[in-house]
Order: C-alpha cells, then sequence, then structure tokens
C-alpha cells in the first residue's frame, strides 16, 4: 500500500472522511453538415469577341456613322446626319427569274382515247348464257355518246372515242364473249351497267 | 365547226359543271413539266392545259438551292396551270401525295389524292374505310374494282371524306376515276415528241 493509500485508510476509519473525486464529462458537440447544395455556374460557351464585319458594296457603307448602321428614324449621331439604308435587289447578269407558261390545247385532249380496263375479275355475277365463254367486260361506256370503240389486243383494254356534244349520260357495260365451238368469232354483247 | 374552247364550255354547260380535274406535276431527269386536265362525269375532255417543260441551268440550281423543287412543282407550274383553267372543277384529283396541300390551297376549292389499290373490294360502293396510315382512306367508288387509296389535306375534317366520296361515287358511275390520269400523260408524252 503506497503512502496515499495508507493516508486515506485513516482518514476514512478514524476521520470519516472519503476522498471525492471530480470528473468533468466533455460532451462532442456533433458536427453539422448542410444539406444545401452550392450550384457552381460555369459559363459553357466561350467568350464572343464581335469581329467588325465586312460590308458587301450594297450601299450599307454610305449610311453609317464610325462603322455604325442606324435606323432611318435616327437621323442624327453626334451631330452627323444618318442617310436611309435599304437593301436592293442583286442583279446577276445573264440570269433570269424562272417562267413558265399555261398552253391550252384541248383538241389534243379530245383527239386521245379513253382508256377503260377490263372489269372481268371484279364481276361477281356473270350473264348464265349456255354455250358461251365470257372473255373481257368492260363499263361504264356511255353507248349513245360513242364515236369509235377499238380493242387493244396487246394490253387487253377497250380504247373509245365519245362525241363531245353528246347530251347522253346514261352508263351501259360491254362485254366481249365467244361462243363455245369450233370456227365461231368473238361477239360484243351491251348490258345495264347496274 | 365549233371552237375548242366553244365545245368545251358547251361539255361544260351539259354536264352541269359536273366536272373532275386532273393534275400531274413531273421532274425527270432534271426537266419539269406539268399538265391539267378537266373532265365531266363521262371523262370527256372540258379543259386541257399544259407548260412546256423547264430545264433549270446549273446557275438556277445553285440559286435556287433546295427549293428549287418545290418552287418549280408549286409555285410555277401548278400555280400557272391551276390560274389558267377556266372550268373549276367540282374537285381537284392528283397522284402525288406532294401535290395535295398546294392543290387545295392554289385550287381554292376541294382536293384529293388518289391512288390504285391491291386490297380486296369494300363491301358496297360509297364505302369509306380508314387504313392504320394516317389520314390515308380506302374507298370504294364503285362495285367493279379495287378500293382506291385516298387521302385529303391536312387539316381537313372527316365529314370532307364523307362529302367527297358522295362526289366520286356519283362520277364512278359513268367513268373510270383514274383513267384520266393516262391521258394527261399521253398528251405529255406526244407533247414531247413534238
Amino acid at each position: 500500500m503506497s503512502f496515499q493509500g495508507l493516508k486515506d485508510y485513516f482518514s476514512r476509519h478514524f476521520l470519516g472522511r472519503v476522498k471525492v473525486y471530480s470528473y468533468l464529462w466533455t460532451f462532442e458537440v456533433p458536427q453539422t453538415v448542410s444539406l444545401r447544395r452550392v450550384v457552381e455556374t460555369h459559363p459553357v460557351r466561350t467568350s464572343i469577341r464581335v469581329l467588325s464585319a465586312a460590308l458587301l458594296p450594297l450601299e450599307g457603307l454610305r449610311c453609317h456613322n464610325k462603322e455604325f448602321r442606324f435606323p432611318a428614324h435616327m437621323v442624327r449621331v453626334y451631330g452627323e446626319k444618318v442617310r436611309s439604308y435599304a437593301p436592293r435587289e442583286i442583279v446577276v447578269r445573264g440570269f433570269s427569274p424562272l417562267r413558265v407558261v399555261a398552253l391550252q390545247d384541248l383538241k389534243r385532249a379530245m383527239l386521245l382515247p379513253l382508256e377503260k380496263e377490263n372489269r372481268l375479275a371484279w364481276l361477281k355475277e356473270r350473264p348464265q348464257k349456255t354455250g358461251e365463254l365470257i372473255l373481257a367486260w368492260f363499263g361504264p361506256i356511255i353507248e349513245e355518246a360513242l364515236v369509235k370503240l377499238v380493242l387493244n389486243k396487246q394490253r387487253g383494254t377497250l380504247l373509245i372515242w365519245y362525241n363531245p356534244h353528246s347530251r347522253h349520260f346514261l352508263a351501259r357495260s360491254l362485254y366481249l364473249y365467244r361462243r363455245l365451238g369450233p370456227r365461231q368469232k368473238p361477239g360484243w354483247q351491251w348490258v345495264d351497267w347496274r | 365547226m365549233l371552237s375548242e374552247r366553244r365545245i368545251g364550255r358547251k361539255v361544260s354547260q351539259m354536264a352541269g359543271n359536273n366536272s373532275l380535274g386532273y393534275v400531274i406535276v413531273e421532274g425527270m431527269e432534271g426537266q419539269f413539266r406539268g399538265a391539267s386536265l378537266v373532265v365531266d362525269f363521262r371523262g370527256i375532255p372540258m379543259d386541257f392545259r399544259y407548260t412546256d417543260p423547264i430545264r433549270p441551268s446549273k446557275l438556277e440550281r445553285i440559286l435556287y438551292g433546295s427549293a428549287l423543287d418545290v418552287y418549280l412543282r408549286e409555285e410555277l407550274i401548278l400555280e400557272s396551270l391551276l390560274s389558267a383553267v377556266e372550268t373549276k372543277p367540282l374537285v381537284w384529283v392528283c397522284r402525288e401525295g406532294d401535290l395535295l396541300q398546294p392543290l387545295k390551297t392554289i385550287g381554292k376549292g376541294k382536293a384529293i389524292f388518289l391512288a390504285p389499290s391491291n386490297s380486296a373490294p369494300l363491301e358496297a360502293a360509297g364505302e369509306v374505310e380508314a387504313t392504320g396510315e394516317a389520314g390515308i382512306y380506302m374507298l370504294q367508288a364503285d362495285s367493279l374494282s379495287a378500293p382506291l387509296r385516298a387521302s385529303l389535306p391536312s387539316g381537313s375534317r372527316p365529314e370532307e371524306m364523307q362529302e367527297l366520296s358522295r362526289i366520286l361515287v356519283e362520277a364512278a358511275e359513268t367513268m373510270e376515276l383514274l383513267e384520266p390520269f393516262g391521258r394527261i400523260q399521253k398528251a405529255l408524252t406526244s407533247l414531247g415528241e413534238e
């Protein structure tokens, strides 16, 4: 036992004293960090330098004051009169704007035949005539207005010329058929369009 | 002997101005030209106009740039043709989708794009069916053909399709709706050969 321990022992037994220790508890204040973000802005664009523009000789150079052009209503800048500026049309020699003229030729259109296609493939109900084979079906054709009919055998179409003075509008169908049997020639038959 | 203009006027009177106008504008191998044909409901010509072929020079191609094609087709050829036509049709018909919008604007009337299809016929004539493609309809003009692909200018109401369908079905009673395009093509070919 050390001297300090012996002193504490006798002091407690004979004097009734107990040594009291003091303890200083230190509290560490937690560090707080702000959640707010700081936004740094950096310009993306590069710095712009304005260079003096080289003006084309379009009367622009005449209207100036210290190399700047001004609107017409600003009549005086630093005491100097600014003349109005208006761009003018550039004239390129040897070049004229594109032009088109519409010509009329009704006669040419009148001479061209109407070309009717064979509609047999779309026919749902064919006329039932025994011994007849339908080869082609054309329509609508204004029978009363007809001037000429020609079968285009290469294309299988019917060429039609109408009388332009005709007043008829009743449409009919015309079909090409062939009678079954030896030496039978093809024939034409008119029927109602509907 | 009646003059061409008088014949056209007479046909127009007899047809009660029931007419369809067809327009073709083509640009091939650097050459542009166009033609319009107005026919009555039987297909008889009432007005035929065409433009001489335009072949833009190298300088013009450079000056107009990418706008050349649209400028030639719409502003020069189409506008010249439509402004020259004396017999205004009930409906303007084109077979090039690009022409549809300017056709309505310049023609100041009804305009429709029509093209053939390989689809099966719809149930009855006059039936209109929307396709999967936006603004494209299938129109059964008559009972003896495949339905036609039809399209209206952007911004058109669905009722306009019904109205146009009624006009086209009435015309299809007495004529083939796409046939005049073939005649215009033949006329342009014959003009080119002269």
